[in-house]
């Protein structure tokens, strides 16, 4: 019989100066498993302030109040198109239910990787704690979109900063993953976030003509969208209950969250029913668009874009079209239309 | 006499590389071991950058982006600055030797496209390291983590449009040229096919070829085997040769051993492959026949 922890990472991890029981919690002096067992907690970072934040306290105290703990950002993305009663409903019915199942504890990126749908890939190197390990966490997670784009295999070609061997890490900081100890309701809130002009100054880029082409588009747009090289993942009916499809493609559009500038666009799965089986309505559907700026991680310094002028300005080629917006989808994807 | 002098000029000029290369097609653990030190030498490890970073040959540099997805098609060459970009970044020169590592033999064909993309590319010296890093670890060799660089070059890429046939060239030949399918015989016949192939089958008159039949054990056949197969299936060394697969990765396999272990001069990869031909109203496929 093997033990689920060998002697190896006993003695070489420092975190087995504690035992067992002192995270897993149950009772070591019952020779009965079923005995030993009783209160076994399975996944004790569950409660970070509690297990790791004894000696990681500010970091755990700060990683209860983060999007990759709290899941906030499903609760609040929806939320405006629900009335009062039923964003209860949905809170206490899908959200908790559901959507919080999301949430990563310390132990789903620093010991195991983290169960997605029902699926658990296993401990990352035997029982040892590792500071990260992308490609086995975030991949994950964010394994549907960003991660297959970012490497090429969604069926476009690598992002040019995995190409030069940078992963998640490389850009998003600890803060990002921790949380800056501020409840932010989404992504778009939150304070600090990688930037392309973090490392990429376009006023000192070598080219006269590259200054002059990046200043001319700088307010008006975004550098994914005409950096993006790869069709992305536009996911169509997730959450229809039955079954799952995306297909890939590159959308500009404007941005509905800074009005005038043209980006990248990416399909959100919510359709008019989503909510249905729970008997949640959603009579303010038509308050959000269906489609979202989003940094598909599919950057190359050359695109069609950077090569050919006419492809935007003649072309319009993937530019939102009114009629090719989703059948039914709500009223203010119109606004998107460029 | 002067005449015969001019003959012999002009076939030099046009021999292709195959002829010109300094190092053999493929190579295995021991010479790699030994000429790691060769600055001319530049090995190219082309698996998962997670890999590369988890463990690679030392010195090796980590090279993504050598094919793509473009215009409907699953695995094209990228444009020629982009693709001089990523190589001159890798430190590669025309001089360069440069040894292609992909994970295992189960990659070969992985490999072997992005030999024949280098060999297009116009260098000369490309090999690749027969059962790749699966077999310099299994051998014991000395690995490294992280990511390593080589100083930049300034290279750039001069194409050899003879190792390339397009579309339209193939449509062009398909009477005249002798076509060569590396796809799996349930394919070839039209049992079965990929779903973004079109149609069943295969191109009418095209020999089937698998592409599975060049290695064993992960390790490329002895020259003499793969000779014997080929000769088994009487293709014929001086015909115009197009060679394609699904999505033109596995053809690359057959291209690499005919044009540059067995000196076939006339051997193009189809990269379009069946993914674009088959789409082609003009061009009908045919099922359960052999030829």
């Amino acid at each position: 019989m093997g033990f689920v922890v060998s002697r190896d990472v006993l003695e070489s991890d420092p975190h087995f100066h504690l035992n067992c029981v002192d995270c897993h919690k149950g009772d070591p002096s019952k020779p009965a498993q079923a005995d030993a067992h009783k209160g076994l907690v399975t996944r004790p970072s569950d409660d970070p302030v509690a297990t790791c934040g004894q000696c990681h306290e500010e970091t755990a105290k700060t990683y209860t109040l983060s999007l990759h703990y709290t899941a906030s950002g499903m609760q609040h993305g929806v939320s405006g198109r629900f009335d009062a009663a039923g964003k209860k409903l949905f809170d206490t019915k899908v959200f908790e239910r559901s959507c919080r199942s999301c949430h990563a504890s310390c132990g789903d990126c620093h010991v195991q990787s983290p169960i997605v749908s029902g699926v658990n890939s296993g401990f990352l190197d035997g029982h040892r704690f590792v500071r990260k390990d992308e490609t086995k966490t975030c991949a994950l997670c964010h394994g549907g979109r960003v991660w297959p784009e970012f490497t090429g295999d969604y069926g476009g070609t690598p992002d040019v900063h995995y190409r030069k061997g940078m992963t998640c890490a490389t850009c998003h900081k600890e803060i990002q993953f921790h949380g800056d100890g501020t409840a932010y309701t989404g992504r778009k809130d939150v304070a600090v976030k990688p930037a392309c002009a973090d490392c990429h100054d376009t006023a000192t880029v070598a080219k006269d003509t590259t200054k002059e082409t990046h200043a001319v588009h700088a307010r008006k747009a975004s550098c994914s969208a005409c950096h993006t090289v790869s069709a992305y993942r536009q996911c169509s009916s997730c959450h229809l209950g039955s079954g799952a499809t995306s297909s890939p493609a590159l959308v500009l559009g404007e941005n509905p969250r800074k009005p005038g500038q043209l980006t990248t666009l990416r399909l959100i799965p919510t359709v008019r029913d989503t909510f249905k089986p729970a008997g949640i309505s959603m009579p303010n559907y038509d308050s959000l668009p269906n489609l979202w700026d989003t940094v598909p991680h599919s950057i190359a310094k050359r695109t069609d874009r950077t090569r050919d002028c006419n492809v935007c300005h003649q072309e319009y080629k993937y530019y939102l079209d009114a009629d090719h917006l989703p059948k039914d989808g709500s009223t203010r994807n119109l606004e998107l239309v460029p | 006499m002067k005449k015969a002098i001019l003959i012999l000029l002009a076939v030099a000029f046009l021999a292709p590389a195959a002829f010109a290369r300094d190092v053999d097609a493929f190579v295995g653990v021991q010479w790699l071991e030994a000429n790691l030190a060769n600055a001319a030498v530049v090995v190219i490890d082309v698996r998962k950058i997670d890999d590369y970073k988890a463990g690679h040959i030392p010195g090796a540099v980590s090279v993504l982006g050598l094919y793509m997805a473009k215009d409907g098609l699953s695995n094209e060459v990228p444009a020629a600055d982009d693709l001089s970009d990523i190589l001159a970044d890798a430190g590669i020169s025309a001089k360069s030797t440069v040894v292609v590592v992909e994970a295992d033999g189960a990659r070969f064909a992985w490999a072997t496209r992005v030999a024949w993309t280098l060999a297009y590319a116009g260098l000369t010296n490309v090999t690749i390291l027969d059962g790749g890093y699966a077999e310099w670890t299994k051998a014991g060799k000395a690995v490294t983590t992280g990511m390593e660089s080589r100083t930049a070059t300034d290279f750039k890429v001069k194409f050899v449009d003879s190792y390339l046939a397009t579309k339209d060239y193939l449509v062009k030949n398909i009477k005249k040229a002798q076509i060569v399918d590396t796809r799996t015989y349930d394919t070839y016949f039209g049992v079965t096919k990929q779903a973004f192939v079109e149609q069943f089958g295969h191109i009418p008159g095209a020999t089937a070829l698998p592409a599975a039949w060049i290695t064993v054990n992960g390790l490329v056949r002895p020259k003499a085997e793969l000779e014997d197969l080929v000769k088994a299936l009487k293709l014929n060394p001086k015909k115009d040769t197009i060679i394609h697969c699904d999505s033109g990765v596995l053809a690359t396999g057959w291209w690499w051993i005919l044009s540059q272990q067995l000196g076939w001069t006339k051997v193009s990869s189809y990269d379009g492959s069946a993914q674009e031909i088959s789409r082609e109203p003009g061009v009908k496929f045919v099922k359960a026949v052999w030829k």
